[in-house]
């Protein structure tokens, strides 16, 4: 009787459990035999995958392997197209089965620290039925619309309303868009989702904007030099929100920080501030331990430069030079 | 200039004038016109003799357009009009701000405004008298841009008082 009863539940121990343990042998046996089940990368992970017709030749529907897990906002890469996963059942008890979009344009932006971030997207155009204008008796506006579908994630979700980028596969002279509506929930499903955003056309800014790396508001990302291994010397550094004074406002402020041979911090250092220009009597600098801080009222200083350096009262660390723009702040 | 002439000759002068002016020329900064010695290209993309830019606008810019209205004739006979300059000048909120010029605190269409003010206002040579200024306003014009509009008046013949 036992083993009776062990044969019996070998697949399951209710005729439920056996009928869909049986039901995903037969797929995972079959299922190859299929000419809809293809070679796949999932999230880059090669895979297979039952991909079938949808309704237009850039939608499809897919069915996963039994086990296999899917979620929206998974990337496919298949038949040399990469396809953003758009639904996905929740329902994974044999397979999971869902949409996919093929992705159109590479989203390109760079994220709050200058680095370049790329995302597959899909496309629609969302000003379908207007002829991508505004206008009044004087001027002319380009406004088209897309609406953009992406992954939600954590480059994603930090993206606001009013960043800019392109979106034109013409090289002479692309179209920038704004992100007019950031909605990151409505294409929020399960432990990932997809972007619902709306971006706007507005100006390109040639002062701003870099067609050759097509990146707009383009951000200077600033390196400092490796230190050298050969060095030993104890250097001071400054630190700043920004190299820049503004006239009028409150005052800017500098910070010193003196590091031994191995970069490690030094505290109790005296620092010794310089200015250096040819107005220093129309500059205000305080100092306060560490910290200087500078600022002025004269509106001629617009754009004039100075240069301030960081030393310390014994000479043990290399003096640090910076040069700080006086800016206005209209 | 009688009979309605003090239109398009007065749109000529004020062109010609900003077309040529080195300083009007940067502080309209044109993203596509770099080169003062092209300054001849501002016409028709930037200065417009007529109250419109007619192209779809992609870059964020800066442009004027001139107007000369003849409202109301006056004095005996009515023999006297006062031709109305119209000058708009227009620009994209990103473009407001004068980085591009070293020491311009104003914005960029208070500064442009202040330079055609400097250009125009007590000229003796573009009518019968003085072409004085009138009004100096600012507004917004629609979402992202912005105006400056300036009213200059002058004094003209209505009718040429030669024989026709």
């Amino acid at each position: 009787m036992d083993r009776y009863s062990a044969r019996i539940n070998l697949h399951g121990k209710t005729q439920r459990e056996r009928n869909l343990n049986r039901l995903r042998d037969n797929l995972l046996n079959q299922v190859g035999e299929s000419l809809s089940h293809k070679d796949v990368k999932l999230n880059g992970v090669e895979t297979k995958l039952t991909i079938n017709s949808g309704t237009k030749p850039y939608f499809k529907e897919f069915q996963s392997l039994p086990g296999q897990n899917i979620v929206v906002g998974d990337y496919i890469e298949w038949a040399n197209r990469t396809w953003l996963v758009y639904e996905a059942d929740c329902d994974d008890e044999v397979y999971i089965d869902g949409k996919i979009y093929e992705c159109n344009y590479t989203q390109r932006w760079q994220n709050e620290s200058g680095k370049i971030i790329e995302r597959p997207s899909f496309v629609l155009n969302a000003s379908a039925y207007n002829n991508g204008e505004e206008r009044n008796k004087t001027i002319t506006l380009a406004t088209n619309q897309f609406m953009v579908y992406m992954p939600l994630d954590e480059e994603t979700l930090k993206l606001e309303n009013g960043l800019r980028v392109f979106m034109d596969y013409g090289q002479e002279s692309p179209s920038t868009y704004k992100l007019t509506r950031p909605d990151k929930v409505s294409g929020k499903f399960g432990a990932k989702g997809v972007t619902n955003f709306i971006y706007t056309q507005c100006e390109h800014l040639p002062e701003k904007d870099r067609i050759d790396l097509m990146l707009c508001d383009y951000k200077e990302v600033v390196t400092l030099p490796p230190r050298s291994d050969e060095s030993s010397d104890s250097l001071a550094e400054i630190s700043c929100k920004s190299p820049v004074v503004k006239i009028g406002a409150l005052p800017s402020r500098f910070y010193a920080i003196f590091r031994d041979e191995n970069g490690n911090e030094v505290e109790g250092v005296d620092s010794v501030w310089n200015i250096e220009s040819d107005f220093e009597d129309k500059l205000i600098s305080t100092i306060d331990n560490s910290c200087i801080m500078i600022s002025t009222d004269d509106m001629n200083l617009a754009d004039e430069k100075f240069k301030l350096t960081l030393s310390d009262s014994d000479g043990m660390f290399e003096p640090f030079e910076l040069i700080v723009l006086i800016e206005t702040i209209f | 200039m009688p009979n309605s002439s003090t239109i398009s000759s007065l749109k000529n002068k004020i062109m010609e004038a900003m077309v040529n002016n080195e300083t009007l020329f940067y502080a309209i900064n044109s993203p596509t016109i770099n080169n003062f010695e092209n300054a001849s290209e501002l016409a028709y993309t930037h200065i417009f003799p007529y109250a419109q830019n007619p192209e779809t606008i992609k870059d964020a810019t800066t442009f004027i357009t001139i107007e000369v209205d003849i409202l109301e004739a006056y004095g005996p006979d009515q023999q006297w009009v006062k031709p109305t300059l119209i000058i708009n000048i227009i620009s994209s909120e990103k473009c407001m701000k004068v980085s591009n010029i070293p020491k311009v605190t104003a914005n960029r269409n208070d500064y442009i405004s202040q330079l055609i003010d400097n250009m125009f206002n007590g000229r003796m040579d573009l009518g019968y008298g003085p072409l004085t200024l009138f009004r100096n306003t600012g507004g917004s014009l629609m979402s992202g841009y912005l105006f400056r509009n300036m009213v200059f008046k002058t004094k003209d013949f209505n009718d040429s008082l030669c024989g026709k």
